[in-house]
């Protein structure tokens, strides 16, 4: 476009002629170059401002709104000269147009200078009485624009009561704006709360069709601020609102379901009373679920709220949630997560077949996932451990090196949760040694399993001492460290002569080489218990350990309970409570009510959850401590003191801090 | 809501942008593409949802460009990232495309579009048809004839009735109505299906007068899912006509203009249309469909000197009927070079930007059978860290005058009550693949 890059000197003639300018055709095209390069950040426009404020004096729309996008956008590099344009301002604020009128306010409104506020203060009360809906509802924004830029002002408390009346508006849209306007200033200051009578939700509800779509959204939130007194009530508004589930648009979907699934706390017998209560949110979910990548994202993250917060609502099956090759990365992520969440042992078969295929078809990260969420099913589901491991060597055995790699990592849990069971893979996984050996994650794995099955792993004592070499080496891992520094010992204790050479030379390097604080203290701590009685160091370090559980993400209760009320929202894609995420949030929790049911504990939350497993054999544990503490380490010994912090068996801390970043890395993905 | 809104370009710079409420700095924006390179860096997977210091990032792509919003609280992410495709939607409907250039060359329209689609960081309309009226691409002509004193938004702006304007008159008055059924499918080498489903979409052109009343019948098999529980789990079939079984739709989902609560009481379809194209309805079946075109394919690899596949083709559906512009993408190894093709109809092509060989046969009659023959070359040296990597069998097909589903229209009733012209209401059915039809290869 010719009308790039061009000089303030050479526009300003042509944005001043006047007579000559029939229809204002030379500086129409003059203001659209000073747009174009204001667009295009050449900072020279800004030396304009005085023609342009002389030009928003012109009767012509489209010139107005160029004037006024270019106030809006340099009026803080220039209060001064901007606020000569507020004569022309106050002036369109008595138009005939409509247009014109909200135009001038919304503009004024923007800009961030006091006298702008002011004038917003002093006007826009009066515009809320409009008699075209356009503008009242654009002085309805403005208002909240002028509250929330100084809320202790003078003004404030007039003008938050002007927002009220708009409730009682004759025009839906304009009632739609006041609510989402009052909804946000209360959400935002602890100082006022938003309360909604009976009456005006009931008004809300049935006003509902008559919006425009995005106007329903801001309906539904403000249903929300209402808490039903009875369960009549609850139910009379959840029949207005279930027809919203069958919008085309995604927000008002979004919101139906929120607010529905919100007033479901209060309406009891709701199965009687609303038989296809529950389905109906099931087929809304679906609906999104067939919409664009990033709104597909946004439910899926919810999915995984829901299914653990309402499993007796919500019942998907697995189908929705197969994996497409077209699917973005970040949608298979989900899709397994949800599908891990959804495993049962009737499906389970279904679900590992849908992650098996994922992980030839793929990209590294989908089957990395995959493979790891095949190893976090078998220690969900005990029925399903055999066919996991099946799957998981199968695809170890003969698929890429990260295949391998992410196998080995998940069939440490698998070992772990089920002791004895798989002892017949460690063969084969020994095999792999030279395809996983890059990774270190897998590596650490690896050592593990030289510490904790020396007679099956051949050649353990030569694999730990060359690993030796190269894991004090330089800047490696602390959790490779210290797994390797319980194997060696774990091995020593098995085989005393094989490792005769092997622990005396790692206590050297781990304890003279600068490592983390944490490695050198459990060298030192090992040293002085074989040197002391290596009978009770065996029942120290290869103790028999509290079997695993492993849980699906576990977000709790209470957070649950705050993110399905702000389903949709942000903190739901992150899953995270939104205190954690957000500064100014306001807790939000179900108010209290006759009505309000209680919930069921839902201790259960996955019917298919593991068995509860043998309880922790705490006499053991307590043995340990006082065994611990009964032979205080002499700080005379010369070593640095070390701290007997730990509460946990002394086995494979490493590999528990795995476990760890797992569960934090899934909730971020 | 959002606090501003961005269009960058492929590498993050900023093309245009629009701050909303002034409290994030614009500058935020800078680190956009550093923080999209950091979350790829680390975990390989890029959500639309990002976080940096406060500011979430919410993006869309299209075209090489990002449609960016930030917000620093705990905004509607539903609602955001909806707004900015439909953004993109009300821009592409401007400018034919979007792309870099159309927003280079269009800044001041997309201002004012800015403008009237938020307010404050909320959402207002989205509509097109709305906008239109009152965002001109040529705003000259639209001033030269309105005097300024008497420009007003449009009524829609603010009506219960947002998509349509009043006044509006044809010489003839015609709609058509278009059944639209995707059908998506997965399928096991062996035949099995895997998952299947019908996407239905019921599309209109209206070309009416004033504001009509159109009220919509559909064949009594058709059962909205409200009904459904009672009569059990009866699956509708492809093949149509066999002793009219139900067809059970879930996710109807109907746009703005249909009287949701109406619908809820007695199941009428009836509203007062946008004008022009709209889509007045979707569904989904979530029924066992039988493959309409089944692909069997069987591949012997020759390691290291050839590969060869046997294609057959089979049309699974009624005689009568005629597909059109089948399509059948086969992927063969990423090396494979110098094709050979044999075939009875259609025509083979090696593709090797895709590492796949597409067979179209033009027209497939119901029932009819075909079947090609191919070979390719591999190198002698293979790459000893291949993947093996196996998409499916792509098929995109379309057959007209017949929806797999069985629904029909019984009537489509215009009423003008204040014009009471004569109106001719049209309607078409046709079936077609979806976004997904395919059939895995055998490992």
């Amino acid at each position: 476009m010719s009308d790039r890059a061009a000089s303030a000197a050479e526009l300003r003639a042509d944005l001043a002629v006047d007579k000559k300018d029939k229809n204002h055709k030379t500086k129409r095209a003059a203001l659209r170059k000073v747009i174009v390069n204001m667009t295009i950040n050449n900072t020279d426009m800004i030396n304009l401002f005085n023609e342009i404020v002389r030009c928003m004096a012109v009767d012509d729309l489209e010139i107005k709104k160029m004037c006024f996008l270019y106030l809006e956008t340099y009026a803080k590099s220039r209060p001064v000269l901007a606020s000569n344009a507020l004569d022309i301002l106050e002036n369109d604020f008595d138009s005939s147009s409509p247009l014109v009128r909200a135009l001038a306010l919304r503009t004024v409104s923007s800009v961030p200078l006091k006298p702008f506020a002011e004038l917003t203060c002093k006007r826009s009360l009066a515009m809320l009485k409009d008699q075209d809906a356009y503008v009242r509802k654009t002085a309805v924004f403005a208002v909240a624009k002028a509250w929330s830029a100084d809320p202790k002002g003078p003004m404030s408390n007039e003008l938050l009561k002007s927002l009220n009346h708009m409730l009682v508006d004759q025009n839906p849209s304009v009632v739609a704006a006041a609510v989402a306007a009052l909804n946000e200033l209360t959400s935002h200051h602890k100082s006022i709360v938003l309360t909604i009578d009976e009456f005006t939700v009931f008004q809300f509800a049935k006003i509902l069709p008559d919006c425009n779509e995005w106007s329903q959204v801001y309906l539904l939130n403000a249903i929300m601020e209402y808490v039903p007194q009875s369960s009549i009530k609850a139910i009379r508004l959840i029949k207005m609102i279930m027809p919203r589930l069958k919008h085309a648009n995604a927000a008002v979907i979004t919101a139906a379901m929120r607010t529905l699934l919100f007033l479901s706390n209060y309406a009891a017998d709701l199965e009687t009373e609303v038989p296809r209560f529950g389905e109906s949110i099931d087929q809304a979910i679906l609906l999104l679920l067939a919409k664009p990548a990033e709104i597909q994202y946004v439910m899926l993250r919810n999915c995984i709220m829901l299914l653990q917060h309402r499993p007796d609502l919500v019942h998907l099956d697995t189908s929705p949630f197969v994996i497409k090759s077209a699917d973005p990365v970040y949608i298979k992520i989900s899709k397994i997560e949800v599908l891990l969440l959804l495993s049962s042992p009737k499906n389970y078969s279904d679900v590992i077949f849908e992650l098996e295929t994922c992980i030839g078809q793929e990209d590294e990260t989908t089957s990395r996932r995959a493979i790891k969420t095949i190893g976090r099913l078998a220690t969900t589901i005990p029925e399903a451990a055999d066919s996991c491991v099946r799957v998981i060597m199968r695809n170890s055995m003969k698929g890429t090196d990260y295949n391998a790699q992410e196998g080995i990592v998940a069939m440490l849990q698998i070992l772990r949760r089920y002791p004895d069971k798989f002892i017949h893979v460690v063969d084969d996984i020994v095999s792999l040694k030279d395809t996983i050996w890059s990774d270190v994650k897998a590596r650490t794995v690896f050592i593990w399993l030289c510490g904790q099955y020396p007679s099956i792993v051949q050649d353990a004592p030569a694999i730990l001492s060359e690993e030796c070499k190269s894991a004090f080496a330089s800047a490696s891992s602390s959790d490779l460290q210290l797994t390797l520094l319980t194997a060696a010992i774990k091995l020593f204790l098995a085989y005393p002569v094989r490792a005769k050479m092997l622990v005396p030379r790692i206590f050297e390097i781990a304890t003279t080489v600068d490592t983390s604080p944490d490695v050198r203290d459990r060298a030192f701590m090992y040293w002085r218990l074989l040197s002391a009685d290596a009978g009770k160091t065996r029942d120290i370090v290869t103790t028999h350990l509290p079997a695993i559980t492993c849980e699906n993400i576990v977000i709790d209760e209470a957070c649950l309970e705050e993110l399905e009320l702000r389903l949709g929202h942000l903190s739901t894609v992150y899953l995270k409570p939104a205190a954690s995420l957000f500064r100014i949030a306001k807790p939000m929790k179900l108010e209290q009510s006759p009505a309000l049911l209680p919930r069921l504990k839902t201790t259960n939350l996955r019917k298919n959850a593991p068995p509860p497993t043998p309880t922790r054999p705490q006499n053991q544990m307590s043995r340990q401590h006082s065994m611990m503490f009964a032979h205080p380490p002499r700080p005379s010994l010369g070593g640095p003191t070390t701290s007997f912090g730990h509460n946990q068996p002394m086995d494979s801390p490493a590999l528990e801090s795995l476990n760890e970043f797992e569960n934090d890395k899934l909730i971020d993905i | 809501m959002a606090s501003a809104v961005f269009f960058l370009d492929q590498k993050g710079k900023p093309l245009l942008s629009r701050n909303y409420r002034g409290d994030i700095p614009m500058s935020a924006v800078e680190k956009f593409p550093l923080l999209l390179m950091e979350v790829e860096d680390e975990t390989a997977v890029v959500p639309p949802c990002l976080s940096h210091e406060g500011v979430n990032y919410l993006y869309i792509t299209h075209n090489n460009l990002y449609l960016l919003a930030l917000t620093k609280r705990n905004s509607n992410a539903m609602e955001i990232l909806l707004f900015l495709h439909r953004l993109k939607d009300v821009l592409i409907e401007y400018f034919k495309e979007l792309a870099e250039e159309s927003i280079r060359d269009n800044f001041v329209v997309i201002y004012e579009l800015l403008d009237e689609m938020m307010d404050y960081g909320y959402p207002q309309i989205t509509e097109t048809k709305i906008l239109k009226e009152y965002i001109t691409q040529h705003s000259r002509i639209f001033e030269l004839v309105v005097p300024q004193a008497q420009a007003r938004p449009p009524v829609a702006v603010t009506n219960a009735v947002s998509w349509r304007s009043e006044g509006i008159t044809y010489r003839k008055n015609e709609a058509f109505l278009d059944v639209v059924e995707s059908v998506n499918m997965l399928c096991s080498p062996t035949g099995q299906v895997l998952r299947s489903e019908i996407l239905g979409s019921v599309q209109m052109k209206c070309y009416l007068s004033g504001m009509p009343e159109l009220r919509l019948g559909l064949n009594d098999r058709v059962i909205f899912d409200h009904q459904a529980n009672t009569t059990g789990k009866q699956m509708a079939t492809g093949s149509g006509k066999s002793g009219g079984r139900a067809i059970e739709m879930e996710d109807v989902k109907f746009h703005q203009c249909v009287r949701l609560s109406r619908f809820e009481s007695d199941r009428t379809i009836s509203f007062i249309p946008p004008d022009g194209e709209f889509e007045l309805m979707s569904y989904r079946l979530n029924t066992n469909v039988k493959p309409l075109i089944w692909v069997d394919c069987k591949v012997t690899k020759h390691a290291t000197s050839r590969i060869e596949i046997l294609v057959k083709v089979k049309g699974q559906f009624k005689k009568r009927s005629t597909a059109n512009n089948v399509e059948i993408t086969i992927p063969v190894p990423d090396d494979a070079d110098s094709p050979k093709f044999k075939t009875t109809t259609g025509t083979v092509k090696w593709r090797p930007e895709k590492s796949s060989i597409v067979w179209k046969i033009r027209q497939f009659g119901g029932g009819r059978e075909f079947a090609m023959r191919a070979e390719l070359g591999l190198p002698a040296v293979q790459a000893s860290d291949a993947t093996e990597s196996k998409p499916p069998i792509q098929v995109t097909f379309n057959i007209p005058y017949f929806t797999t589903s069985g629904i029909q229209v019984r009537y489509l009733k215009i009423i003008e009550p204040k014009l009471q012209y004569q109106s001719y209401p049209w309607v078409r059915y046709i079936t077609k693949s979806g976004d997904d039809y395919a059939i895995r290869m055998s490992s």
